[in-house]
């Protein structure tokens, strides 16, 4: 016997399946255990892009991912609060910033992504486990 | 000679100047003159108040993403020519602009323009012989 522990949630069904096979049936897979995500066929855990983040610095420690589907590929954008602290005037500096964020997230995870600074405050504090993905592919 | 500006971030939302606009008017403070820098993904509002530590506090406490900028105002004859004389002067003496807008005065007054530089005591130093009327914050908060 083999088993995979692949993390992915589903359920097993033993009714006799229409066309007469008698195995067990998996479902679909209905979730994940862990926060994985497959954006265009990687890996990602937003633990990996909260880690980036707090390396880059100069932002609060709060985002969130957005991920959507634009025809046939998953495109990924992180939000990231600019700090009162930080701010700058010129548009350059903010600018300067979100590029620094897009390459290190891009290094750190292999796919390009799109990252937008938001105003501090806009992004949903939750106690406990933040919720920190909004999938909106399906 | 220093002139204060205050710098909001906003996001390209719609509602997020009006927001600020409305604090500034719950608040009393009157606009001298403002400017928006625009990206695709946010904007910097910048603006010249009659009373720029009260907005700051204010805006600050409404939690807008808000600092103050130092910046330099230069009244100028209105009419043409008058600002190309000035960005001569600024160029000769070496003065890097990063930005820049203008407003009329009332009145008597000549046209206003306001500047961010690039570094600005040297650039306060070197306007003080330039002939150029550089004009004090208060004078810009009262106009």
């Amino acid at each position: 016997m083999i088993r995979y522990r692949t993390r992915d949630i589903t359920s097993l069904s033993v009714e006799e399946c229409s066309c007469g096979r008698t195995y067990i049936k998996m479902q679909r897979v209905s979730g994940r255990t862990d926060d994985m995500l497959i954006i265009r066929g990687v890996n990602v855990f937003p633990s990996q892009i909260e880690s980036v983040l707090l390396e880059v610095g100069q932002t609060e420690p709060h985002y969130q991912i957005i991920v959507d589907r634009k025809g046939a590929l998953d495109v990924i954008e992180v939000l990231v609060e600019v700090s009162a602290s930080f701010f700058s005037d010129q548009v350059r500096q903010l600018e300067v910033l979100e590029a620094r964020i897009k390459r290190a997230l891009e290094s750190a995870l292999g796919i390009s992504v799109k990252v937008r600074l938001v105003e501090p405050k806009t992004i949903e504090r939750s106690e406990g486990k933040a919720k920190r993905v909004i999938d909106k592919r399906k | 000679m220093k002139v204060k500006q205050i710098s909001v971030f906003l996001e390209n939302k719609t509602g997020r100047l009006a927001a600020v606009t409305e604090a500034l008017a719950a608040n009393g403070i009157n606009i001298r003159a403002l400017s928006i820098a625009d990206t695709s993904d946010f904007g910097i509002l910048r603006l010249i108040v009659d009373q720029p530590d009260k907005a700051y506090e204010k805006l600050k406490e409404e939690e807008f993403t808000v600092s103050i900028t130092d910046v330099i105002a230069v009244e100028m004859p209105d009419q043409p020519g008058a600002l190309s004389k000035v960005l001569n002067e600024l160029g000769k003496a070496q003065i890097n602009v990063e930005y820049l807008y203008a407003f009329l005065g009332r009145g008597e007054r000549g046209a206003i323009v306001v500047f961010r530089v690039e570094d600005l005591d040297s650039a306060i130093k070197k306007l003080a012989t330039s002939g150029l009327n550089v004009l004090k914050g208060e004078e810009l908060y009262k106009m």
